[in-house]
């Protein structure tokens, strides 16, 4: 059975969606027709102080309320004050999870603060505000403030509210900040949560968490030291020049749910155009570092792979624009999506095959779909994008740059934690499948370690890269075995229309499988998702017997006696393959006979009770078996133990891997002794 | 620079004369290795089991059976990697080397390096007496000479675990510090830079303290010294004295062996051999970079020996130029 939660806040989105004027016909004075429902749109004018590190902001907030209850409360986000000090939520999960951006030395200028000054209704009085942590109680966490208004804002009802702040801009923590002259600039405004009607999801900053926020009109003017060249969500619609070593870029963005910007006078911009049949046209433009130039084209291909394949796959990206941004070195905002901006990252060497810089860049284009487009809550369900994109990335990566080369780098400074500075590229060791092996790895490890459908805030540090990202891309890929991507791409094709530009829940996609896959899913989404089960099927033995006749027979004169034959000499065996399920996980798989005469015998096995025996009569020995041999359930932890020969080979194999690692021994003996 | 030169060249003279203590050496460390060996062997033979895998195995490293057997393995038998396939063995230990994060890795890896370096104090005084005398080596003079000299060699050996000790943390520190002092710097080529600059002053003191190490030996094989502190302290004496001529033959080797793991580099065996003579083969081309390398150590000593007999004092024919 499938668990389901009664709310259906995102059913509920999609019919205001229907009902909504704003969004089945009105055009904006623009002349643009709204994709979403518009319902959070901001108005910010925001000036950079380059010495003191500040952002000096105003801004002005128009939320209307597309639920069907009032409410007299706005919650925001004050991400910025997770690195306030020590004893913000995020701060204390970090060192938790000890996996530190910036574990210990944060020096004053390193920390970052977001601190709102005012917050008015427009030409208004000032409101009340408090801080929240709805999550933990840390009363010493500040990146919750809730506004009290002075009448609820009904149903349909819109609230304008005006707000003045100021940010320091801290050296980069959750890939925000500065390095040198170089900004990255994300989730740096007081911003709204979502309001679900019953209440408001504004969670509080976490480690581990990503975002969730409604749609709207970004209007942004970002004044900055005028040899600053600048990429921002949205089109430059305006650039003024202050006279005073400053200029002023206005840009613009509607039907999306953040804005986020880079500033830096070292970006070389490069242009191109997506040009695909059947696919709107969008304009790439990418902000390089200098010493990556030579890696240009290798970011526009990946782009455009993720535009074109995403596009085909899912629907259009409909913004036609996208900012790509190469970032600089040891700034730490590389590999991440913002609302028609992403960041790369590469390294100055990079050798091609090795997967990157085109997996994050596919990655992060990708995002634009899952993510982007479709917005699900980051804070509860991070599967919904990662593990879709992840899938995607994936499938892309495959499809267009094939199978990747191991690749290790060398030149890693001692007690530094920069990743080493020189690539060697193993071609010969390749990463053949849709999921990388140490993908498998990672969920293999952490299997057990959280169940998906546990809120994504409250789960275990590690589950965020292990089971929102490796586990739904492994069960997905495992789907895409069973179903055939002719019959999921069209299921991830409707989730994608029926959702774009709303805030889709886990259920949402569990009915697009059920209205969609022509067959009943429960039983794998429980297990996959409301369950942490483990799955492994083995090939326990392979036997052949010489098929004898040995024994009391019905003869024409009642029973006869045979007494033993030769065995070598017969010409009939029984073959006996036992397969067994050692996981929790069940799930039909297909076993394999492989003959020593070359015959192949496939069978099927419902894969639910503990063992079954299958048994094969035939004029040759069984060579070997394997269970699930096309590797449709990816989710097994274990392959080894998935085939097995009647006749072991391990001998060569294990001389031939030792002698290798050998070799190195040898060396490394060699390389201890020069110490003497 | 015709000093280091010439030291070179005669150090490479002097291990041509006694030739056969580099095969003796080198059956040390194939015999040292193999028991560990044989333990990863069983170790993947019972990962494979009777599966299908090992067929595979033989044409290429299933990354997702390498991952299985990782995840499953522990200690010596873990540490099984894809970089170990053919030039990145030698890479991966330049680099364990350079960063001392070889006296991180698995305990049991640790304990068999300590022996091994334990069995090489011995073994080096031996090659040490013969590479000055040039005799025609016999085993029993090979271990009479190696046990002479082998407390005082461990003696030695301690000390400069303190130097090195002090290297290792020193270089920490500098790329720590370098680290911070670039956390504005944007440019991946500029940190590079400055990181390969640190680098090599960290091999520098790497490699003086190796020189000092190896001076200290020779001092006490050629002048018979009893204290390995007196002898320390003469290595010291002596590198800094000659730093041409001591920087020079270890400069001359080092290239020398660049070159070897260039040119192992272009015939190094990858990953398809499938039949026992193809892994023999591939076992065989390995071990002669094994020798090489080999062959390069013990080419430096008759060269630190060759020079420091030509410029010591205390030498016959102290003639160095
Ligand atoms: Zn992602």
């Amino acid at each position: 059975m499938l668990r389901r939660s009664g709310f259906r806040a995102g059913l509920l989105l999609a019919a205001i969606a229907l009902i909504d004027p704003a969004l089945s016909s009105a055009r904006e004075p623009g002349g643009d027709v709204a994709l979403s429902l518009r319902n959070a749109n901001y108005e910010i004018d925001v000036r950079l102080d380059p010495e003191a590190r500040l952002l000096h902001g105003r801004q002005t907030v128009v939320w209307r309320n597309v639920r069907e209850a009032a409410t007299d409360e706005l919650w925001f986000h004050l991400y910025w004050n997770a690195w306030r000090n020590r004893d913000s939520t995020w701060m204390r999960e970090d060192r938790y999870r000890g996996r530190s951006d910036r574990g210990d030395d944060v020096d004053r200028d390193d920390w970052g603060y977001l601190d709102v000054h005012s917050v008015r209704l427009a030409g208004g009085a000032e409101l009340e505000r408090r801080f929240a942590a709805p999550d933990d109680g840390n009363a010493a966490d500040r990146t919750v403030m809730v506004a009290s208004l002075p009448a609820a804002v009904e149903p349909g009802g819109e609230v304008r509210v005006e707000l003045e702040w100021t940010a320091k801009v801290p050296r980069t923590f959750a890939r925000t900040g500065f390095r040198g002259d170089y900004y990255f600039i994300a989730h740096w405004f007081p911003k709204l949560g979502v309001f679900e009607g019953d209440r408001w999801n504004c969670h509080q900053y976490h480690a581990a968490t990503e975002y969730f926020s409604d749609y709207g009109t970004y209007d942004v003017r970002l004044t900055l030291p005028e040899d600053f060249v600048v990429g921002a969500t949205g089109r430059e619609v305006e650039r003024r020049d202050n006279g005073d070593g400053t200029a002023t870029h206005r840009y613009r963005q509607a039907d999306v749910h953040a804005f986020t910007w880079t500033a830096s006078p070292e970006y070389v911009e490069l242009t191109r155009r997506f040009e695909v049949d059947g696919l709107p046209p969008v304009d790439m433009r990418l902000l390089m570092q200098p010493e990556h130039l030579s890696q240009a084209d290798r970011h526009f291909n990946a782009t455009s792979a993720a535009l074109e394949l995403y596009g085909k796959w899912y629907g259009a990206y409909p913004y036609g624009h996208v900012t790509v941004v190469d970032p600089a070195y040891g700034s730490g905002s590389g590999g991440m999506e913002y609302p028609t901006l992403f960041t790369c990252g590469t390294r100055l060497y990079n050798p091609f095959g090795g997967g990157r810089p085109e997996g994050v860049t596919v990655h992060e284009a990708g995002h634009q779909f899952w993510y982007g487009i479709v917005g699900n809550d980051e804070f509860n369900s991070a599967w919904l994008d990662e593990g879709l994109n992840t899938f995607s990335t994936g499938r892309v990566m495959h499809e267009t740059f094939g199978a990747n080369a191991w690749v290790k780098r060398y030149f890693r400074p001692p007690g530094t934690d920069s990743g080493g500075f020189l690539p060697v590229l193993f071609a010969e060791i390749r990463d053949p499948g849709v999921i990388s092996s140490s993908r498998l790895s990672r969920y293999r490890n952490h299997a057990t370690t959280d169940v998906p459908a546990h809120p994504t805030w409250r789960a275990h540090p590690g589950s965020i890269g292990n089971i929102s990202y490796s586990k739904t891309a492994i069960w997905l890929a495992t789907l895409e075995n069973y179903l055939g991507w002719e019959t999921l791409q069209p299921i991830m094709a409707s989730f994608f229309e029926r959702w774009k530009f709303g805030h889709p829940r886990p259920e949402d996609l569990f009915d697009v499988f059920d209205e969609l896959a022509g067959q009943d899913l429960d039983w794998f989404f429980d297990q996959v998702f409301y369950d942490d089960v483990r799955f492994d099927y083995e090939i326990q033995s392979v036997k052949s017997v010489a098929v004898e006749a040995e024994g009391w027979f019905e003869g024409d004169a009642g029973l006869e006696f045979r007494p033993a034959g030769d065995e070598e000499s017969s010409d009939e065996y029984r073959n006996e393959v036992v397969v067994r399920r050692l996981g929790e996980g069940r799930f039909p798989v297909e076993v394999l006979m492989v003959f020593e005469d070359g015959s192949e015998v496939r069978r099927r096995w419902d894969g639910q009770y503990r063992w079954t025996l299958l048994t094969e009569r035939g004029p040759s020995k069984l060579e070997y078996a394997i269970v699930d041999p096309d590797r449709v359930l990816l989710l097994d932890t274990n392959f080894t133990n998935n085939s097995r020969r009647r006749e072991s080979e391990n001998r060569l194999p294990s001389v031939k891997w030792a002698s290798k690692w050998m070799v190195w021994l040898q060396d490394l003996l060699a390389t201890f002794a020069s110490f003497v | 620079m015709t000093g280091p030169i010439r030291s070179a060249i005669n150090g490479a003279a002097r291990l041509s004369r006694v030739r056969r203590l580099l095969v003796w050496l080198w059956i040390a460390n194939l015999l040292f290795a193999l028991p560990l060996a044989f333990q990863v062997s069983a170790s993947i033979e019972r990962s494979i089991g009777a599966s299908q895998v090992g067929r595979t195995l033989l044409e290429r490293l299933d990354l997702i059976w390498h991952t299985e057997y990782q995840d499953a393995s522990e200690g010596v038998s873990a540490t099984l990697e894809p970089s170990q396939v053919g030039v990145g063995a030698f890479l991966d230990n330049l680099e364990l080397w350079f960063s001392g994060e070889i006296f991180e890795l698995d305990p049991g890896l640790i304990a068999a390096g300590a022996l091994y370096a334990l069995l090489w104090a011995l073994l080096i005084g031996g090659a040490l007496g013969y590479l000055q005398s040039g005799a025609r080596p016999t085993l029993r003079g090979f271990f009479g000479s190696g046990g002479e000299f082998f407390f005082r060699f461990v003696r030695v050996t301690v000390l400069m675990a303190g130097l090195y000790y002090l290297v290792y943390r020193f270089s920490e520190w500098l790329f720590e510090s370098l680290e911070y002092r670039t956390r504005d710097v944007t440019v991946e080529k500029s940190v590079l830079s400055v990181y390969l600059l640190a680098a090599a002053l960290v091999v520098l003191l790497l490699v003086l303290v190796r020189m000092i190490s190896d001076y200290a030996k020779v001092a006490i094989v050629m002048e018979d010294r009893r204290s390995a502190l007196l002898a320390s302290l003469r290595g010291v004496r002596f590198v800094l004295s000659h730093p041409i001529g001591t920087l020079g033959v270890v400069l001359i080797v080092g290239v020398a062996g660049l070159v070897v793991l260039y040119l192992y580099s272009l015939v190094a065996p990858g990953v398809g051999q499938s039949t026992w003579t193809t892994v023999v083969l591939a076992f065989l081309v390995s071990q002669l970079f094994l020798i090489a390398r080999l062959a390069l150590r013990l080419t430096l000593l008759g060269a630190e020996l060759d020079l420091y007999e030509r410029a010591s004092p205390l030498a016959a024919n102290a003639d160095y130029d």
